[in-house]
């Protein structure tokens, strides 16, 4: 089947099947920054925002998102311009390998969008769909809070 | 596998039209769906489009449509004045990510498991309002028992009352994120000393769930300092699978389901 997609602010037609989740649709498209990790909405790797919520890309059927917002970690900043918190992932030490970053990435957008002087619990339970194997959930704790006090200078 | 085709019907007539072809299957969050197998679906109704998402509280009676996420239904019960045990349930069933995905509806007709809310629903008594063809309202119990009230309809709201209930759940999880093996509700009204109500349900076990009679019978109209939570416990004739969990026996889950239903009591009564 074909369908529109709005995906980072562009919108794209994409052909697919319709019992395809989005994770795959996505990734075929070259949005290979939503990584595929248990592909069974434990993990967090491959979490969008759809039409502003954050969802596990692999638990949605891609024809459900049909002329939805979608936004991947790259809609929300690029290299030479990143996000807030993409800059403070990096200044901590929150990045090991990285595969869980995306995902912890746009959780801890979600969040200070909507509490922008999160405390650490609040932090935690945010994060509590996206699962880290290498750097033990400080570094990254550290790397929020610290992306929250600079958004609220910013503000 | 042949590519089933998708519906976006916008009146409720055309998704249950729909609903009755062989194969064709409702979707709303689509999270149970990806969980089972895709091969026999020949089609998918999305019900995003029809009068479904919605929430609202007539006087003391709660009405949740049945494309309610769990993350809208915990925020909107947190909103109201008044302690509900399913704002505390859905709001940390499963993940962040998923609880703004499952839907109400999809978790009453597929019955998982793990579900953090059937327990609640079933102790709160609530009622699921239904079109398609036979009945258009019964209780969350008839739903659950009787197959032929399934077949045929959707569920559009559910519906139960916002009492003053002390709650107690406990859902047997090895981390947070896991899904519990089986939960145990508990619901206890007092006036003063005495227990006017009571309801406990505990799910995960063999028949999907089982209500705990035997001990609301025991503890309606006692006096709080009579009750012996020790004693009530070993009379629940709870039995779970043989291969329920690799880990725990039924024996052990029977035996947790005891320990967890004495400290609840315990903990209703203040004790």
């Amino acid at each position: 089947m074909k369908g529109v997609f709005k995906v980072n602010g562009r919108t794209v037609d994409l052909e697919f099947h319709a019992a395809e989740t989005l994770l795959n649709v996505l990734r075929s498209s070259g949005y290979t920054e939503v990584k595929e990790g248990c592909a069974e909405g434990q993990c967090g790797a491959c979490v969008v925002l759809l039409n502003g919520v954050l969802v596990n890309s692999c638990q949605v059927l891609a024809a459900s998102a049909l002329n939805m917002e979608i936004v991947t970690v790259r809609g929300l900043g690029t290299l030479h311009d990143p996000h807030p918190i993409q800059r403070t992932f990096v200044e901590t030490g929150a990045v090991q390998c990285g595969f869980c970053t995306p995902g912890m990435v746009l959780a801890a957008y979600v969040l200070l969008q909507h509490s922008p002087d999160p405390s650490e619990r609040e932090i935690r339970e945010a994060l509590d769909g996206n699962l880290c194997r290498c750097t033990g959930y400080v570094k990254i704790v550290q790397a929020v809070q610290l992306a929250a006090r600079r958004m609220r200078e910013h503000a | 596998m042949s590519e089933p085709r998708w519906y976006y019907p916008d009146k409720i007539d055309e998704a249950v039209e729909l609903i009755s072809r062989d194969g064709v299957i409702p979707h709303s969050g689509g999270t149970g769906i990806l969980r089972g197998s895709m091969k026999n679906v020949k089609g998918f109704v999305d019900l995003s489009c029809l009068p479904f998402h919605f929430h609202h509280t007539h006087g003391r009676v709660v009405e949740l449509g049945a494309c309610v996420t769990f993350s809208e239904a915990a925020s909107y019960l947190n909103s109201l004045r008044g302690e509900c045990i399913l704002s505390k349930t859905l709001g940390s069933a499963a993940s962040t990510p998923l609880r703004n995905r499952i839907t109400l509806g999809g978790s009453i007709c597929l019955f998982p498991p793990w579900s953090d809310l059937m327990g609640p629903l079933l102790a709160l008594d609530a009622e699921v309002e239904l079109v398609g063809k036979g009945c258009s309202r019964c209780t969350i119990e008839e739903y659950t028992n009787e197959s032929e009230i399934r077949r045929g309809t959707l569920i559009t709201t559910v519906r139960f009352k916002l009492e003053q209930w002390e709650c107690y759940y406990f859902r047997e999880a090895r981390t947070f994120a896991d899904h519990p093996v089986f939960t145990l509700t508990l619901l206890c009204m007092r006036d003063g000393d005495r227990i006017l109500k009571f309801r406990g349900v505990v799910t995960g076990c063999v028949g999907r769930y089982m209500r705990l009679n035997m001990v609301e019978e025991l503890l309606v109209g006692s006096s709080i300092d009579s009750i012996e939570p020790a004693r009530i416990v070993h009379g629940i004739n709870v039995r779970f699978a043989g291969k329920k969990s690799k880990s725990m026996s039924p024996e052990y889950l029977k035996h947790l389901v005891f320990v967890q239903v004495e400290r609840g009591l315990a903990d209703l009564l203040g004790r």
